[in-house]
């Protein structure tokens, strides 16, 4: 048989292995302390990383929940506004999942959860004209599309052993990985400064503000705000066209509401009140079948600011995800009982 | 289960102990079997049927196949094995894309037709261990070998999970006579073994989807078209990111075998400092390209019957092999590309004799240079995520960019990317006549040491997003 293979293992370099190995364990330990100690005196906190495998591992503990359960949808906006422990706290009889995946149009996770039989929860989906525009649609089919077909036990573990490390070691934060480090070295010779946004492994985040303003962060997120488009006006034939485009979710909130369940619109702060954004929601208020939130018909979120035009401060958390608590519960949206009432109420 | 997760670790780190334990060696390579299924099926458990499915039907068909003195019934149990190992790659991986274009075939005559859109998971690795029971079937047939009399043996050669979901792909002959004596690794290949380890993760997560992946992405996967110097940028990471990627599962697999005492044969051999196609092709998925000489170009009539019949010969396995790595038509124009390279060459060497490295270092960079700039354009194919997309990207790296060509990156980026990509080509090129094991063993112990703690902590500090391997979807 002919075959033009050759084996490596032939060919086994000689030499004293274990010295080598040992001095490289130990070498490896120093360096690693070493970082971790720079990191850490240079402000830098663990943080998880993200990723469809915690995105699975959330919807997972959704599809498996005994309680009410809330999920929450949209991008990075929604991450930083909404504190599912703290919602929890306002909620006692639910339980909260953050789904929201930074940068992208919920209507993919929305039409997974309406068509999966067993979700019979509250779907809090933000909403505004970029996300209702249907080239946008398929933006978390990705990640749903990961829940679906590579989703195992193998990666469940993995990701748990990930999590735990990078929940206490702030050498796994990307805030420090290799090509910021050595960007930031080459460029200035300086240890690169925090980032300002920290993610926990339950999927919320936290942005400090304090940070963006301090360090050199700010050009480029000033840069990231004007390229936004959901800060920027829209013409009205493109307006009509979101708001056709946003049909499509009515099949699906008909579908989870006839599970019992709810889906609620939620227009977050921003910045600049633009004119075309208000007209949408007006018209999306009047067209969907829907629950919707306007933050600036809500007195505890119309106040807040958006330090980059966009997203709220770590500081303004509480105040928002109360907000929305009471607003949900003013509405009839959510039983205010406690789970124990709803047990005993059920018995 | 992928090489560069925890869970792997943990299972390889019982393996290697479970290997290592003073056990009959019958007991021993059942281990190995059992813990290659569970490999398997920790991704997808009811695929590990198929693995069955294959191992077994080209255990009968081969036994059945040396017993039969009759040609034309010999011929019928080879096209039994054929059938049912590219009846499931068909299946499988085909299944959609042969509907996708009866579909459209259907629509250029006029017949609207809208079948359900079929919803089939492709099986992790399928491409790897259908081809490698064919080669023993057909290695059989050929009365190349016979049929081997343990079923553990052969069942632990189709399933060894060093090599399972992405090759190198071994074949029988390589492997089953090392499950004759009992093999354990030594102090010096369990040593190296890891070291091969670390290194294959090195190439995965710092070089493939640290710093490559993310500028590949950034220019592949827009809607806008890019500029000249972003279009090649990307290229040119992706020409980094397939090879670390590709070459560094490979290198792990062949590492891993070598901690449980076994030999898989090199996938790659600095293919970047090729001089020719021919050359790239001797360098490249070596695995691959010697299969598809024995068993499709050979076969074919290889180069007999005139140039023509010879070129047409290569052509079908080139565009053959393109299918095999993707159902799309890019991935077939991307084998064709190749394939009219390697004839272009043959002409070239019958008209003006061979390019063979010589004194002039000089002129052989130059021509290892143009080999890479041309298997670039290939990659254009390999990448794009359509025909308009490639062509919009060779369009801008020839110089003529769409009207709406943008720059996609920062300057960062661009430095990350060419200087990565120019750091590789020098790599492949200094070592173009070497191996890793010999460069190694120049080396002193201190700075090997150093080398291996500096792959380790640039590991830990790359914690990107879980990018699968590349090969993993062929």
């Amino acid at each position: 048989m002919r075959s033009s293979t050759s084996n490596s293992s032939d060919r086994i370099p000689g030499g004293p292995w274990r010295a080598i190995w040992i001095t490289s364990l130990i070498i490896v330990a120093l360096a690693l302390a070493s970082i971790e100690g720079a990191a850490r005196s240079h402000g830098h906190v663990p943080s998880v990383v993200d990723d469809p495998a915690l995105w699975s591992q959330v919807r997972q503990r959704l599809a498996n929940a005994k309680s009410p359960a809330i999920a929450l949808l949209g991008a990075s906006r929604i991450q930083l506004a909404v504190s599912p422990d703290e919602l929890e706290q306002q909620l006692p009889a639910y339980r909260v999942y953050q789904l929201a995946i930074e940068g992208s149009s919920p209507i993919a996770t929305l039409r997974e959860l309406a068509d999966d039989p067993r979700f019979g929860g509250i779907v809090v989906c933000a909403m505004n004209p970029s996300f209702a525009a249907s080239r946008r649609h398929e933006e978390q089919a990705g990640y749903v599309q990961y829940y679906h077909r590579r989703w195992s036990a193998d990666v469940l573990a993995n990701r748990m052993v990930r999590t735990q490390l990078q929940q206490r070691l702030v050498a796994c934060n990307p805030s420090v990985n290799l090509t910021r480090l050595a960007g930031y070295l080459m460029k200035s010779g300086d240890f690169p400064p925090p980032l300002h946004v920290i993610t926990y492994a339950n999927r919320s985040r936290r942005a400090d503000f304090s940070l963006y303003h301090a360090n050199s962060l700010r050009p480029r997120l000033e840069l990231e705000a004007a390229a936004d488009t959901t800060l920027k006006e829209i013409s009205e034939s493109a307006l009509e066209q979101c708001l056709a485009d946003a049909q499509v979710v009515e099949p699906m909130i008909r579908a989870i509401e006839q599970r019992g369940g709810a889906v609620v619109f939620v227009r977050l702060p921003s910045s600049q009140r633009m004119a075309s954004e208000r007209e949408f929601w007006r018209r999306l208020t009047a067209q969907t079948a829907a629950e919707t939130i306007d933050f600036e018909q809500v007195p505890g979120m119309a106040n807040l600011q958006c330090p980059d035009g966009s997203h709220i401060d770590q500081r303004d958390i509480r105040q928002f995800t109360w907000a929305l608590a009471g607003e949900l519960r003013h509405r009839g949206i959510v039983d205010p009982r406690t789970t124990t009432e709803l047990g005993a109420v059920s018995e | 289960m992928v090489f560069n997760s925890f869970t792997f670790a943990v299972f390889f780190a019982v393996v290697v102990a479970l290997h290592s334990l003073p056990l009959p060696w019958r007991v021993r390579k059942f281990n190995l079997l059992c813990a290659s299924y569970l490999f398997y099926a920790a991704w997808n458990p009811p695929f590990v049927i198929l693995l069955w499915v294959s191992t077994l039907a080209d255990w009968f068909f081969s036994r059945a196949i040396h017993a039969q003195s009759v040609e034309r019934r010999r011929r019928a149990f080879v096209a039994g094995s054929l059938a049912v190992n590219l009846g499931l790659l068909g299946f499988f991986k085909y299944g959609g894309f042969v509907l996708d274009n009866f579909v459209a075939l259907a629509g250029l005559v006029g017949i609207e037709f809208h079948p359900a859109a079929p919803d089939i998971i492709l099986p992790v690795g399928i491409s790897f261990y259908t081809f490698q029971t064919l080669s023993y079937t057909l290695d059989v047939y050929r009365r190349q070998t016979a049929p081997w009399q343990s079923f553990l043996d052969y069942a632990l050669y189709v399933t060894f999970f060093p090599q399972l979901v992405a090759g190198p792909i071994v074949r029988a002959v390589e492997f089953l006579p090392q499950c004759v004596q009992p093999v354990r690794a030594t102090a010096g290949q369990l040593s190296w073994g890891l070291s091969l380890m670390v290194i294959g993760l090195f190439e995965k997560m710092v070089c493939a989807d640290g710093i490559f992946a993310p500028i590949v992405e950034k220019a592949y996967e827009t809607t806008l078209a890019p500029n000249m110097v972003s279009a090649w940028c990307g290229t040119l990471a992706f020409a980094g990111q397939v090879f670390c990627d590709f070459a560094g599962y490979s290198t792990c697999a062949i590492g891993a075998a070598m901690c449980l005492g076994f030999r898989i044969p090199d996938n790659f051999r600095f293919p970047y400092a090729a001089i020719g196609f021919s050359d790239f092709w001797s360098r490249w998925h070596i695995s691959l390209s010697t299969w598809l000489r024995d068993y499709l170009f050979i076969p074919l009539g290889s180069s007999r019957g005139g140039s023509f019949r010879s070129g047409v010969n290569l052509m079908v396995t080139m565009l053959l092999g393109g299918l095999w790595h993707g159902a799309a038509w890019t991935y077939v124009a991307w084998g064709g590309l190749h394939g009219l390279f390697l004839v272009s060459e043959r002409i070239w060497k019958a008209r003006f004799g061979a390019l063979k490295p010589g004194p002039r270092p000089l002129r052989d960079f130059a021509y290892a240079q143009a080999t890479f700039i041309a298997v670039c354009f290939t990659y254009v194919f390999f990448r794009a995520e359509g025909f308009g997309q490639a062509i919009h990207f060779c369009s801008a790296m020839l110089g003529a960019p769409a009207a709406s060509a943008q720059h996609c990156f920062t300057s960062m980026q661009m430095l990350a990317g060419f200087a990565g990509i120019g750091v590789m080509l020098a790599i492949h090129w200094l070592m173009r006549n070497t191996t890793l094991e010999h460069a190694t063993a120049r080396l002193p112990w201190w700075i090997r040491s150093l080398v291996l703690a500096g792959m380790i902590v640039a590991i830990f500090l790359m914690p990107g997003e879980d990018r699968a391997f590349i090969y993993f979807q062929f």
